[in-house]
């Protein structure tokens, strides 16, 4: 078996509108290094909560998340931020590239936090851009191009710092078919050949299928761990 | 190049239109504050220190209207009579003058370019200066009549400067006629005999000097007073204006902020951000309305007093009023979590954690009898409106949540954590209360491991 890089620990989160609703309710899970994990369940089950738990783009109400041995729970916001942008990588449904920076310049940008130089980023940024087929489009801007590409950018950015974990809330959610198809393959090509963690909520049967580890969510329960 | 410069640059290349509106909030209020200042600076440096002489011979004026007996003054002769009669000046506006019919010792006429008006009255304009030559048209019993005569002074009727005009050769026929009123001075000594007259005929009226002084002193202080309260009002204005700029400029960057965020920016560099953006936007403000304030200068001819002094005057009121600004916008920028900005939740601002136990409560009387530890709950006419974590049965560490709830529409919570170790055995959101049972000593061991119930609701 190989290593664990995240664990949770009787994660909760509820929302009070006039009643309470536990989005995340009383999660224990562990994903390992290197694993494609997949998280599926009908809408409003708590998937999206979960995931920006485990990214530190949100605080639960109580319980931890310990990534490579780390606790979200020790951590200020200062610190989380500093661990956002070493270990974490995002792609989001609709793809949330900074919209006046070109499409180069957004994968730059989280070598350049970590204090990367300038020269080397743009290096490894276009590196990453041929690695996702884009490297014809470096001085576009989001706005320039189509939404597959957005998306390709979105995940080389993700990629940008080596992360240790990658998260990903519906990442072809806003794609059309053919888009859909090269993005999941996109996934699986980085999982197999470069061994990069994701965790992604999807509806895709086929990375479903290809998934090491399956979470079905209900009622912010996580009721089934499917073991692939 | 630090990534803060690149993004910064960035944003601003990005034009936005609440920084254009700023930049002129700005300049509009510098302008308007300095223009008024220099305005005022200049009509006092201009009569500072040099209108020194009273405008009337005498402590008293005695008015005296048509059909009124003249005052009997044993003690004193007047010092001087006035005939007033309503005059055309040469702009063609009405104006009340007096004509001085008695001889003017004791009155030293203005020299040529010597402006005289009291010190207390300063930054009062009039149309015509001490000195100058007044056209004068006159209807009287015998026609129209004019005539020419100099102004030399001011008398100050109830709060009003009207002209003093200098007794020409030409008076002598006016002087026929019937004045509208006359006035007489008289020195502080003729007041009591004044005051018997004036108790005696309606239609008779007492100045003292010193009241006038007195008002008019008044009304110029509360003219620089409310000159103060206008520039105060703009600062306040000017804060409010950028406060809510830069708040839609954060609204708008709300989603940019969030992604700049989960990437691993800083809190405090974002909100550096914004606190940056704005002092861009305000120096150009400033450069736009210091060039606005040179070019007014230059048209309107007058000599604008707007010194360097001023200027920092300016800068600092814009200082002030950007640093009010931006404190809520920057702050917000800073605290918000990535999701709050992402998906336009509330942004929390305050986390009270209550972990306090009740000593002594007679509604939880019962409970405390029984020896449990109670956390009260903030309850409305409902009970309590949060949400509870934990069931009766749970095992609870000391610090562990076990409710929560939002106020202030979600810009607030308030934690309930327990106070020490032990478990639930009360939780009852209507009465608002939850009891703890301490963990008896001993049993702590055993029942280590017991943890599958924790928190299962
Ligand atoms: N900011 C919020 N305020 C109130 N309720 C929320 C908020 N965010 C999510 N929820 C609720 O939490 C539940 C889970 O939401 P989400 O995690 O977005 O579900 P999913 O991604 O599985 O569709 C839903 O019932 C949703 O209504
Ligand atoms: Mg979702």
């Amino acid at each position: 078996m190989s290593k664990e890089i995240l664990r949770t620990v009787n994660l909760f989160k509820a929302f009070h509108l006039g009643e309470t609703i536990y989005a995340v309710n009383d999660v224990n899970i562990t994903l390992k290094a290197g694993t494609l994990n997949v998280i599926v369940g009908p809408s409003g089950s708590g998937k999206s909560t979960l995931l920006s738990l485990l990214g530190g783009l949100d605080r639960p109400i109580s319980g931890d998340i310990i990534l490579d041995g780390q606790s979200y729970a020790a951590l200020s916001e200062d610190e989380l931020a500093m661990l956002r942008r070493r270990k974490l990588g995002y792609v989001f449904q609709f793809f949330n590239l900074i919209p006046h920076l070109t499409a180069l310049e957004n994968v730059m940008l989280p070598m350049q936090f970590i204090g990367m130089s300038h020269r080397a980023a743009k290096e490894r940024a276009t590196m990453l851009m041929e690695k996702v087929g884009l490297e014809k489009r470096l001085r576009h801007l989001p706005l320039q191009l189509s939404g597959g590409e957005q998306q390709r950018v979105a995940i080389a950015r993700a990629l940008a710092n080596q992360p240790a974990l990658v998260l990903a809330d519906e990442p072809t959610g806003n794609l059309d078919t053919q888009n859909r198809d090269e993005i999941v393959a996109l996934f699986k090509q980085l999982n197999e050949e470069d061994g990069q963690t994701f965790v992604m909520i999807t509806h895709d049967p086929s990375m479903r299928h290809h998934a090491h580890q399956v979470f079905e969510m209900i009622d912010g329960k996580v009721t089934a761990v499917d073991n692939g | 190049m630090s990534s803060f410069i690149f993004l910064l640059c960035k944003r601003l290349h990005r034009f936005r239109f609440p920084y254009l509106l700023a930049a002129f909030l700005v300049a509009a209020v510098l302008t308007a504050a300095l223009l008024y200042q220099g305005y005022v600076n200049a009509l006092s440096s201009q009569f500072r220190g040099r209108l020194t002489h009273p405008t009337i011979p005498g402590a008293i004026m005695a008015r005296q209207l048509p059909g009124v007996q003249p005052p009997v003054v044993v003690n004193a002769q007047p010092l001087l009579k006035l005939h007033i009669w309503d005059i055309n000046t040469r702009h063609g506006n009405l104006q009340i003058a007096g004509v001085a019919s008695t001889t003017l010792a004791d009155w030293p006429l203005p020299q040529p370019g010597e402006v005289w008006l009291p010190e207390s009255l300063k930054g009062q304009v009039f149309d015509e200066e001490v000195g100058d030559t007044i056209a004068l048209t006159h209807l009287g019993n015998q026609g129209r009549s004019t005539a020419t005569a100099r102004v030399a002074g001011y008398y100050a009727d109830g709060g009003f400067l009207n002209p003093l005009l200098v007794s020409q050769a030409w008076v002598a026929s006016w002087l026929d006629e019937e004045a509208g009123s006359i006035i007489l001075a008289y020195p502080e000594a003729a007041l009591n005999e004044l005051r018997r007259w004036e108790g005696n005929n309606e239609k008779a009226e007492l100045i003292r000097q010193n009241d006038v002084v007195q008002n008019a002193t008044n009304l110029v202080g509360s003219i620089y007073a409310g000159g103060q309260g206008v520039i105060l009002l703009g600062v306040v204005f000017l804060a409010l204006g950028l406060g809510i700029l830069a708040m839609l400029v954060f609204l708008d960057s709300r989603g940019e902020f969030a992604v700049l965020k989960a990437l691993g920016l800083r809190p405090r560099t974002v909100g550096r951000l914004l606190w940056a953006e704005f002092a861009v936007t305000v120096a150009v403000g400033l450069g736009i309305g210091w060039v606005i304030l040179l070019l007014t200068a230059r048209q309107v001819g007058f000599p604008l007093a707007i010194d360097t002094h001023l200027f920092r005057y300016g800068l600092l009121l814009v200082a002030i009023a950007y640093l009010v600004a931006l404190v809520a916008p920057a702050r917000l920028a800073r605290v918000a979590l990535v999701n709050e900005l992402m998906l336009g939740r509330p942004i929390l601002l305050w986390k009270q954690i209550i972990g306090k136990p009740v000593e002594r409560h007679p509604a939880f009387h019962d409970l405390l009898e029984q020896g449990l530890t109670c956390l009260k709950l903030e309850r409305d006419g409902q009970g309590f409106r949060g949400a509870i974590l934990q069931a009766v049965g749970a095992r609870v560490k000391q610090g562990e949540p076990l409710a929560f709830l939002p106020v202030w529409f979600g810009m607030g919570e308030k934690h309930y954590v327990a106070p020490h170790d032990g478990i639930l055995r009360v939780v009852d959101p209507g009465r608002g209360v939850i009891g703890i049972a301490p963990i008896q000593k001993g049993g702590e061991k055993n029942e280590q491991g017991n943890t599958e119930n924790r928190k299962s609701i």
